[in-house]
């Protein structure tokens, strides 16, 4: 069955801030999408258009059907700012928030231990919230987010606060939960994140879409003008060959060369392995984190 | 169905378990201890304190001594004018005083108190008096008819009873009455300052943590403000019915008990008559008179934005809780005026105003019904109100002050 969370004609003023202009996108079941677009870029606002915190013109439906509290049942939000009960243990929270999506207490209960070593939260059920270290609090809060099942899951900036470790583990999850048919939608400003798990691609620039589409198709569309490069020549060497318009240390004898236009990499394969072994050479589209710079780069100009 | 039944669970295990509520809980159990101890220390001392039973003379000090004699002990010898007389009765020292003077030779006592002259006293005083008219009339010279008849002039006894101590009806229930008006106002004030700021506290935390955005992903903010009140309302409801059970044990231990039974007993009449002020239609006004309270709590603690601010979060409604009560101090003995009379039916007014009048009988049944009508539809209206707003008083979050807020939030959505 295809979920499909349809999104429309999308606007937004805040009194004069047009915070969302002709937002148009649809997210999939069995496919993750990355909200990405910097500080301001109306992320949240989408999410908060999608959850009817706001009032927005335009349309936004989840399997053709407006999002209602019975669609809540069925969504995941973590929201941007994190925090749980003040006063609540770890089983008090979980459970109170899954009685919110309809799950009995009882039916959650059991489960809580299962998602605890999933994420590795360092405490027992019956530890309060408020000994946990910032950390654990935000696993806490992912449980809450994803426990009952969700198959539409909504993530404000997952990433942020979490080490490489637990960020693994939230990919993880977000996989598997993608594995199950859900739909999955995060915003990030880590592009590595969204590079690494993201199917779709949406990236707003002052309530704009810039740039929308499968993350191969947005990346393929910016032409593969990054060479990778392992090779003994210098950096000056390097510099002077045809095509090459900047060069990159990596590493030691690890260099990234920028290219003038994909072509030019015929002619600099014969030039650099001067038909011998050569360790790496991969020509690449660029990645996300510069296309994210560069579209951000257009709007200063 | 679920969603609400877990809101409301969540906000009412929240209150009961907390230190505070149990903290009041136990306030009234130390009210009766004290007031056990107190009344147990008082019924020690009884005996010994003598109660006011002197009267003073005043006027004529020769009288005052043969009365001396006679009757010492019901005398207080130290009073020599009137002025003193009038301080001691105020005091409460003695109940009367006798005022003597001369007119046309003839002598003349008044008799000025708070009750009737002791009669043994009074045989005593006049048995005197007769003496020293007597001698007057002698001492007035020769016997002619004139002077028989000033022979046969006789003392003049008047009595004034200014104000009486002892069971009068009317007065016991002037007392029952500022005793009934105390509780109300007090009463009142007190949930209604705690609960309003019980109810707006855990709904700013709520809001300032973000909390709610996850909350308002799951259910509908009609839920969750319904949810909350239901949550407060309960807990009020479980803390008065402990206090009444608490109230119930310690009135039958103190009428039991050997040291208090008399006092109690003694004033069983009056403690069953305020009761009877309250078991009435004036009950519905004081629990509506909270549920508005806590109505109007939640609205206010919608209206802050961080959490820090969840302990000022009631001012609004603290504020319009004080004025109220200053209002009701000040009009309960004039509350047939107009300003109470217009209070009496203005929603939130109406719940101290129109039990006031009630208990000071200017109000019918009727018009406490008007009254209460005019309350119930302003608390549907109310609850309908902030319910459509609520989301958007909720989810906004600057942080220019309750009223800026409050427009911004009803703009919101
Ligand atoms: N409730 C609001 N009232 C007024 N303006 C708002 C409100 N919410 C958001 N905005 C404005 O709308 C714009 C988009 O904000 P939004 O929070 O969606 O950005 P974002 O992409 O999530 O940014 P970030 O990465 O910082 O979270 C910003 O300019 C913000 O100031
Ligand atoms: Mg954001």
């Amino acid at each position: 069955m295809i979920c499909i969370l349809h999104i429309s004609k999308l606007d937004k003023y805040f009194d004069n801030l047009h915070a969302l202009s002709n937002v148009n996108f649809d997210a999939q079941n069995g496919r993750i999408l990355g909200l990405i677009g910097q500080n301001g870029a109306g992320k949240s606002t989408t999410f908060h258009s999608i959850l009817n915190f706001i009032k927005y013109s335009g349309e936004i439906t989840w399997n053709g059907k407006h999002i209602d509290e019975k669609a809540f049942d069925e969504i995941g939000y973590l929201p941007e700012e994190r925090s749980l009960m003040e006063k609540a243990t770890v089983q008090q929270q979980i459970i109170y928030f899954a009685k919110l999506k309809n799950r009995k207490a009882n039916w959650t209960k059991p489960r809580i231990k299962g998602w605890m070593k999933k994420f590795d939260v360092k405490g027992e059920l019956n530890s309060k919230l408020k000994s946990l270290s910032k950390g654990n609090q935000q696993k806490i809060q992912l449980i809450c987010t994803l426990i009952h099942e969700p198959k539409l899951i909504i993530l404000d900036e997952p990433f942020s606060g979490l080490d490489p470790v637990n960020a693994d583990l939230l990919k993880q999850s977000i996989l598997e939960a993608k594995d199950n048919g859900a739909t999955i939608i995060f915003s990030s400003h880590n592009m590595n994140n969204v590079e690494e798990i993201c199917d779709d691609l949406v990236m707003l620039r002052n309530g704009e879409v810039v740039l929308n589409g499968s993350v191969q198709d947005v990346r393929n569309q910016f032409g593969k003008n990054e060479l990778y490069v392992t090779t003994p020549m210098s950096k000056d060497e390097l510099q002077q060959l045809p095509g090459v318009l900047s060069v990159k240390i990596r590493d030691n004898n690890k260099y990234m060369l920028d290219l003038s236009n994909p072509d030019a990499g015929v002619e600099l394969f014969k030039l650099i392995s001067k038909g011998k072994y050569i360790e790496e050479f991969s020509q690449q589209p660029p990645s996300l984190d510069e296309i994210f710079r560069e579209k951000v780069g257009e709007t200063n100009e | 169905m679920n969603k609400f039944k877990a809101i409301v669970s969540e906000t009412y295990m929240n209150q009961v378990k907390s230190k505070s509520f149990i903290a009041l809980l136990l306030m009234p159990l130390i009210f009766i201890i004290i007031g056990a101890g107190a009344g147990y220390i008082s019924y020690s001392n009884a005996s010994s304190s003598a109660e006011q039973d002197q009267v003073a003379i005043v006027g004529d000090s020769s009288i005052k001594k043969s009365l001396v004699k006679l009757d010492g002990d019901s005398i207080d010898s130290s009073v020599k004018t009137e002025k003193q007389a009038q301080n001691k009765i105020k005091s409460d020292d003695i109940y009367g005083y006798v005022k003597m003077s001369k007119n046309n030779n003839k002598i003349k006592a008044q008799y000025i108190g708070n009750d009737y002259l002791d009669s043994d006293v009074k045989h005593d005083l006049m048995q005197t008096l007769s003496l020293k008219q007597n001698e007057l009339n002698i001492s007035n010279g020769g016997l002619t008819k004139d002077q028989i008849q000033k022979l046969s002039n006789k003392p003049l006894f008047e009595s004034h009873i200014e104000k009486q101590k002892s069971e009068n009806s009317e007065n016991n229930d002037n007392g029952i009455k500022m005793a009934s008006l105390q509780t109300l106002i007090f009463v009142l004030y007190f949930f209604l300052i705690m609960y309003s700021s019980v109810t707006a506290s855990t709904i700013a935390k709520d809001k300032g943590s973000k909390i709610i955005e996850v909350i308002f992903s799951s259910t509908t903010a009609t839920k969750y403000f319904l949810g909350k009140i239901v949550g407060i309302i309960l807990t009020l409801i479980t803390q008065l019915i402990a206090y009444l059970i608490m109230i119930f044990a310690g009135y039958k231990f103190l009428s039991t008990a050997s040291f208090s039974k008399d006092i109690v007993n003694e004033s069983s009449d009056t403690i069953h008559q305020m009761i009877g002020n309250f078991i009435n239609i004036n009950l519905a006004f004081i629990v509506l008179g909270l549920i508005v309270g806590i109505i109007l709590s939640a609205a206010a603690g919608a209206l802050v934005a961080r959490k820090e601010d969840a302990s000022k979060s009631a001012q609004p409604v603290v504020m319009i809780t004080l004025l109220l009560f200053l209002l009701s101090i000040m009009f309960q003995n004039n509350s047939n005026s107009i300003i109470p009379q217009i209070l009496s039916y203005f929603p939130l007014s109406s719940c101290f105003f129109m039990p006031i009048r009630m208990i000071n009988n200017q109000a019918n049944i009727f018009e406490g019904i008007i009254s209460l009508i005019i309350l119930i539809a302003f608390i549907i209206g109310l609850t309908y109100f902030i319910s459509k707003v609520y989301k958007g008083l909720m989810l906004q979050n600057s942080n220019e002050g309750w009223f800026k807020n409050l427009i911004k939030g009803v703009k919101y959505r």
